[in-house]
């Protein structure tokens, strides 16, 4: 049943995409694994069209996600207004270590626990939508 | 005995039921699956129900194509940037199509978004897991000092 206003999805021109994701900080991190995909929030940096999260570098994470396509996605919902939007950015990710992990934006993640290891999603698809009233 | 100071910054396990509890606090949740693309992760309206997880999605989406019998993890989280805490909870299983018709009825699942969004999708919950990161202790939880 449609009604006025029912709220609608709208795709997002890239360039917002981009925006809404450079402006947050916790996104969802997707890996695939032999039991399924996986899905854990991390902070996270964008750095040009990458990017970046650390993590520890004895993770699920870096053991499975080095050199595979990997998912980002982050969202913002108004639960009472049943609105909001999210992106998801996917391409393959390359896990660095050591002086090369140092390189490019700081990400400070909140949990404590060594971060020696960064992992750098090189974005090739991007994409997002809109909950509008 | 654990202060709440101890916990900061750190990650807890939730146990089981109480996993369940949050999952059922959010009205959205996050699906992934390994589609056409690679792994996928979008968002959906969710209830639990019957004992499992479901979801409803348009047929005709990337999701609606490519879940049908595929592992899939539906992902709830809350999260507070202020205190930077926040819980995750993960429920991973096998996603089973099921016609409108075969719903059961106590599987009360609005949508937000307009369109047809007639496929449910029923997630036989082998596993549910979650974790919470605490914030920095606030004045109010430490005693004062002398």
């Amino acid at each position: 049943m449609t009604h006025p206003s029912e709220p609608r999805l709208v795709e997002l021109p890239t360039e917002e995409c981009w925006e809404l994701l450079a402006a947050a900080s916790v996104g969802r991190i997707a890996w695939t694994t032999t039991e399924g995909p996986v899905v854990v929030p991390v902070n996270f940096a964008v750095d040009g069209h990458s990017i970046h999260v650390r993590t520890a570098g004895f993770s699920s994470l870096v053991q499975k996600a080095d050199a595979e396509r990997v998912a980002f996605q982050v969202d913002r919902i108004d639960e009472e207004l049943h609105t909001g939007w999210s992106v998801l950015a996917r391409g393959p990710a390359e896990v660095l270590y050591g002086a090369a992990a140092q390189a490019g934006p700081q990400v400070t993640p909140w949990p404590h626990g060594p971060r020696s290891a960064l992992v750098v999603i090189d974005v090739e698809l991007i994409s997002g939508r809109r909950l509008e009233p | 005995v654990t202060t709440r100071h101890d916990a900061e910054g750190r990650l807890r396990v939730i146990p089981a039921y109480d996993c369940w509890g949050l999952l059922e606090s959010q009205e959205i949740a996050r699906v992934a699956w390994l589609g056409a693309g690679g792994v996928a992760v979008v968002p959906v309206n969710h209830t639990v129900a019957d004992g499992s997880l479901w979801f409803r999605t348009d047929p005709d989406t990337a999701l609606g194509r490519e879940c049908g019998g595929q592992r899939v993890v539906v992902e709830v989280d809350s999260v507070d940037a202020q205190t930077r805490s926040g819980w995750s909870v993960v429920v991973a299983g096998t996603a089973e199509l099921v016609a409108a018709a075969d719903v059961p009825e106590l599987v009360d699942l609005r949508v937000w978004p307009t369109g047809s969004r007639n496929l449910f999708v029923r997630v036989d919950s082998a596993e549910v897991s979650g974790r919470r990161l605490f914030g920095p202790a606030t004045p109010a939880d430490s005693a004062p000092s002398s």
